[in-house]
């Protein structure tokens, strides 16, 4: 069977982590996303036909708990109404596994955690979840230099391994290199074969009718990334607002309950 | 020391934590906006991303154009907020080397901090793998440079970096976060231009060129702005059901204060 992997691209890990850094304690939650299976045969010369499984789990958001042990129990059962509460409008079904966040702590789960995963695989009737468990900590005594440590853990058998995470980025992706110069070739039929086709390809103000296609969907990507930037941060500042207005409250409530005789 | 510590706000933190993880291929780097504190608290609110014009191996020095540049978004952002914001200091990535800084970088932040005594150095180490355990890691540091004592010229000094937390992220950060996918298209598109404008191209060979500029242009959407945008859009839907709740919360202590006040009210009211 082929290593399974667990790809998660970069904005979803520094979200994960940016969640962490503005709490005091631990934190957990939800992970969706998507998992595929898909049976790769190899054949060589040298050996017989090779068939293996390969497990991609593709981490698309995290949803976050409000506080630790919200869906499960002490003794690690399941709350699947909880789990609902926490997904909200989001489906059962994108589940892919949980997480949770530890400081200053070793890259091992604890017993409690693997009870946790199984009952929660058994209450989403999901034998193929993950837990990411991500683990800062401080690496000089100075404080100048940090470490946040992750890693994803799957049940064989009631046997924990440890998957690799990937992280998806640009680097991963072949980028083949511009041409500076044509390949020498004089051969009239060459020149005629490849001329009459051309036009296909370029537009009247030069440029290849996929370059101008390509940009004007890049700059329509960018028109909606402003547009979705705009609309969050209008949220952002209104959540900020409505916190604000929650804590003074509270502050008045126990100011004035202080008050009374 | 002329800095005692550096306070990173959290959301500065994420944006420079997704761009030294857009790429492992090569360093990324960008400056950083924010005010020195009484206590030489160096305090960064916001970065802004940079290109690089030089995309060799551990050449990221920035241009006098892209620091004024900062400077310009700097006084913006003082404008903004009502505070002396300036250009405080650098960061660059590392992806699969050490955090510590080169020597060429402890040199490139000397050069700095001739020009600004406070001017702090961070770098992100990211996609290290232990291939034993199958754990990734991600590191980061703040540094400045002094006069090495023997041998090299300076050496690397380490300063405590705290990252603020910040539950909301600022307007000037998402405007940060959105500006990666723009300047990545904007450098491919002048590569692309400057390779387009050679002459004595063949049809085929202009053909491959496009084609490579558009195979360059959907990596970059597909691992950069697909998942960004996917990333707003889930932020967004969260925030909306904060909203509902706190909103929901605000009512209910509004009637308990409400009823506070009232038993107050009845409190004095009542013969003693």
């Amino acid at each position: 069977m082929a290593e399974p992997t667990v790809r998660v691209s970069g904005i979803v890990l520094s979200s994960l982590v940016f969640q962490h850094v503005n709490g005091d304690s631990d934190v957990e939650g939800l992970i969706l996303g998507e998992s595929k299976f898909e049976e790769q045969i190899t054949i060589s010369d040298s050996q017989a036909d090779n068939i293996h499984i390969e497990e991609v789990y593709n981490i698309q958001k995290h949803i976050s708990c409000l506080k630790l042990n919200e869906f499960y129990d002490a003794v690690g059962d399941v709350n699947i109404d909880a789990v609902k509460k926490i997904l909200a409008d989001n489906k059962e079904e994108d589940v892919i596994g949980w997480y949770r966040q530890r400081r200053n702590s070793e890259q091992q789960m604890t017993f409690r955690e693997k009870v946790v995963h199984e009952k929660l695989k058994t209450s989403l009737c999901n034998p193929h979840m993950i837990f990411v468990l991500l683990t800062p900590s401080r690496s000089t005594p100075t404080g100048s230099t940090h470490k946040m440590e992750y890693a994803a853990f799957t049940s064989r058998s009631r046997l924990f391994v440890n998957i690799p995470v990937l992280v998806s980025n640009l680097g991963l992706l072949e980028s083949p290199a511009y041409w500076k110069a044509s390949a020498p070739c004089s051969a009239g039929g060459y020149r005629l074969a490849t001329s009459r086709y051309s036009s296909n390809f370029f537009s009247s103000n030069g440029l290849l009718r996929d370059v101008n296609d390509v940009n004007a969907m890049s700059d329509a990507v960018q028109e909606e990334l402003q547009r979705a930037c705009r609309k969050l941060e209008e949220s952002e500042r209104l959540v900020e607002s409505l916190q604000n207005d929650v804590l003074t409250l509270r502050r008045k409530i126990r100011e004035k309950k202080s008050e009374e005789p | 020391m002329a800095v005692s510590a550096v306070h990173l706000e959290s959301d500065a933190f994420l944006v420079c934590m997704n761009h030294a993880l857009s790429t492992e291929k090569e360093e990324v780097m960008g400056l950083c906006i924010g005010e020195v504190e009484i206590a030489k608290i160096v305090h960064i609110h916001s970065v802004i991303i940079l290109r690089r014009s030089d995309k060799r191996k551990d050449r990221v020095e920035i241009s006098p154009e892209q620091l004024s540049a900062a400077s310009t978004e700097a006084e913006r952002l003082a404008d903004m907020t009502g505070r002396p914001m300036r250009v405080v200091g650098w960061y660059h990535s590392h992806p699969h080397i050490t955090v510590w800084p080169s020597h060429v970088d402890v040199r490139t932040q000397a050069m700095y901090q001739m020009l600004d005594q406070c001017f702090v150095g961070l770098i992100f180490s990211c996609f290290i793998e232990d291939k034993n355990t199958k754990t990734g890691r991600v590191l980061y540091t703040c540094f400045q440079s002094v006069n090495a004592q023997k041998g090299s010229e300076y050496e690397r000094v380490e300063i405590p970096v705290h990252v603020v937390p910040r539950e909301a992220i600022g307007k000037v950060c998402l405007e940060s976060a959105v500006e990666l996918p723009r300047i990545l298209c904007q450098e491919e598109q002048d590569t692309y231009r400057k390779i387009h404008s050679l002459a004595h191209l063949d049809p085929v060979t202009k053909i491959h060129n496009g084609s490579v500029f558009t195979k360059n242009l959907c990596s970059q959407m597909s691992a950069v702005s697909g998942p960004l945008l996917q990333w707003l859009e889930d932020r967004l839907e969260q925030n909306k059901q904060s909203i509902v709740e706190l909103r929901q919360e605000k009512e209910r202590l509004l009637l308990e204060l409400a009823a506070v006040c009232g038993s107050k009210y009845i409190f004095r009211q009542l013969p003693k």
